[in-house]
């Protein structure tokens, strides 16, 4: 390890902390929101994120189950090979990353109503 | 000329072959980890390869390691494979200007091509899906390619020193 190398450990860290605030700062409060689910950029569904519901629906590649449980969102028993999505475990509006499966071209996400 | 030209061809392809595999054992044996974090072991491969050749031996690993990869797990031309072209091509940018711009040491330039990748992808993934808050998950992978980053490196700084340097 040289000191460049602890230099730009660094700036990495410094730049990871300052989107990670930016993101947060720059994000309009959203009133009146929804969930939705995105199949291939097309609305599959729109959720009710304060009901605790267990939606089904189907992505490109297989089966999905989305889970609603306090104010928190989960897919779970997914067909698909990868199952980075299943991982991400619960989340919330809090979050501001949204569920993607790539396999099943897959976006779970937050909308405002009008 | 004719053979030494003959001889690079052969470790090129070598290289390009390891680079495959590796990509594709990574991806059947390792389990993703949350936010799609992974080790990015092929790119060892790559950052070998700039030291032992140059510039385009590197790019012409890379794009086989996408395009082969992909065609070997059935998923060319679909939307994973435009995702990692995504995060190749910025990868290889990322390597070629600090490597030969900023001349940064290899453990650094494997760290911020590892960024270069990640970066890539989500960019990718927020064209193909036209989800902008993706923009959200960088600070986890910007973090996450500080360990992966420093073992890719460290593993191609070792190997580069046991490996000799054939041909200029």
């Amino acid at each position: 390890m040289k000191k460049k190398d602890l230099m730009v450990i660094l700036s990495i860290a410094v730049v990871a902390i300052l989107v990670f605030v930016g993101v947060r700062v720059f994000t309009e409060e959203k009133t009146n929101e929804v969930g939705i689910v995105y199949l291939n950029n097309q609305e599959v569904l729109k959720f009710d994120m304060n009901e605790d519901y267990i939606y089904e629906f189907d992505g490109a590649y297989g089966h999905m189950k989305l889970e609603v449980k306090d104010e928190k969102w989960r897919i779970f028993e997914e067909e698909c090979p990868t199952h980075i999505c299943s991982k991400m475990g619960f989340v919330g509006k809090d979050d501001l990353v949204p569920i993607v499966c790539i396999p099943n071209n897959i976006t779970v996400t937050t909308v405002e109503l009008k | 000329m004719g053979n030494s030209s003959t001889k690079k061809f052969v470790y090129v392809t070598l290289l390009a072959a390891m680079a495959i595999s590796i990509n594709v054992l990574e991806s059947t044996f390792i389990p993703a980890m949350p936010f799609g974090i992974r080790f990015g072991l092929a790119n060892i491969i790559a950052l070998i390869t700039i030291e032992m050749f140059g510039v385009k031996e590197m790019l012409i690993v890379n794009a086989m390691r996408v395009v082969i990869g992909s065609l070997l797990r059935g998923t060319i031309f679909g939307s994973t494979f435009w995702i990692s072209l995504g995060g190749v091509c910025i990868s290889s940018l990322v390597i070629i200007i600090c490597k030969k711009l900023l001349k940064l040491p290899i453990i650094s330039t494997s760290m911020l091509s590892a960024i270069g990748h990640s970066v890539g992808q989500v960019l990718m993934v927020s064209f193909i899906y036209t989800q902008t808050s993706m923009v959200a998950i960088i600070p986890y992978l910007l973090i996450s390619a500080i360990p992966t980053g420093i073992l890719t490196g460290y593993v191609s700084l070792e190997a580069n020193k046991r490996l000799p340097r054939i041909i200029r």
